[in-house]
């Protein structure tokens, strides 16, 4: 019985405490795109219609949407998301701001890093990490879709 | 000794019945012997409780008992329990067995497993959503405050025609 009577207050105490710790910091909602961009003809993924549409100025001619994710990401934390080829993208969200803005660092190691300050439905792109294959170059729009 | 007529036909009745002791049974029985009249008596007191015995029955066979304890019951009015009664009714036989520290014990865990669980499958990646999100709002909403290549790259600020905020990286050359 008393190693259910710990179950019980380890239960009870963790209850307690960590939706407290949960609403404690603000959390961005963050969605990342996969694009995989290639200079050799081909195929434009139909979903991509608008997002070509935005890269006529580039020299690429064909477009595959490798993957979309939606991430939450306390401030101050970290968060990881697997892009294509050995690529890998870290956002940690730095600061919240009083009109809703999230600063966003967005690393991509061995390649970039840089911070941007995104408001609700903001988009940036990076763009241009290399796959090894050769196969083309990847384009990562982020999206801010809320602040909480 | 019964030496009045009387007296001995109150007994009667006790006699018919087997209610007398030995030696009231014998004085009895002395009397009806010698007393014809008590003897009529005694045959009448038999006819009598025999008459009564059927009568009852009779009676009792013309009586419907099937819906009786139904009627009782629907005479009786429900006791109204308050809802402290009805919770410790629900969960009496927990007190009573001391299961409520392992009932206890599960829903605790139930409620960590459903608060933890978002959190943790928001650190782990997140999950798959549907494409469409891509430039969803304008440029104004796009602040580069620092890029920084690293290695053998170098980086580039474009926006596009449409006005999006593109930071390019390339290989340096």
């Amino acid at each position: 019985m008393t190693s259910l009577r710990s179950i019980l207050v380890a239960g009870l105490v963790l209850c307690a405490f960590v939706p407290t710790a949960a609403l404690a910091a603000p959390k961005a909602t963050v969605a990342i795109d996969v694009v995989l961009a290639s200079k050799e003809p081909g195929k434009t993924d139909p979903r991509l219609a608008k997002f070509s549409s935005q890269f006529a100025d580039f020299a690429y001619k064909s477009f595959k949407l490798v993957g979309s994710r939606l991430i939450t990401v306390e401030e101050t934390k970290s968060a990881t998301v697997e892009l294509a080829g050995d690529h890998k993208l870290e956002i940690t969200f730095t600061k919240a701001s009083a009109s809703g803005r999230a600063r966003l660092k967005l690393a991509v190691p061995g390649v970039l890093d840089t911070t941007v300050s995104l408001a609700r439905d903001g988009s940036v792109v990076v763009g241009g990490p290399a796959l090894r294959s050769g196969s083309g170059v990847l384009f990562v729009p982020v999206t801010l879709v809320e602040v909480k | 000794m019964m030496n009045d007529r009387e007296e001995v036909g109150m007994l009667l009745s006790a006699y018919a019945d087997g209610e007398l002791d030995a030696a009231g049974r014998l004085e009895v029985e002395a009397r009806l012997a010698a007393d014809p009249e008590l003897s009529a008596r005694l045959a009448d007191q038999h006819a009598f409780s025999e008459a009564f015995a059927l009568g009852v029955e009779d009676a009792s066979a013309a009586v419907d008992f099937a819906a009786f304890t139904d009627a009782v019951m629907a005479r009786l009015e429900p006791r109204k329990l308050g809802w402290g009664q009805l919770v410790r009714r629900a969960f009496a036989a927990l007190l009573e067995q001391r299961r409520y520290q392992v009932a206890l014990g599960g829903l605790a865990a139930a409620a960590v497993a459903v608060i933890a669980t978002p959190l943790l499958l928001d650190d782990s990646g997140g999950a798959a959503i549907p494409p469409g999100l891509l430039f969803a709002g304008g440029p104004a909403a796009v602040d580069v405050i620092s890029m920084d290549p690293v290695g053998d790259h170098e980086t580039m600020l474009f926006k596009s025609a449409g006005g999006a905020t593109i930071i390019f990286v390339q290989e340096s050359r």
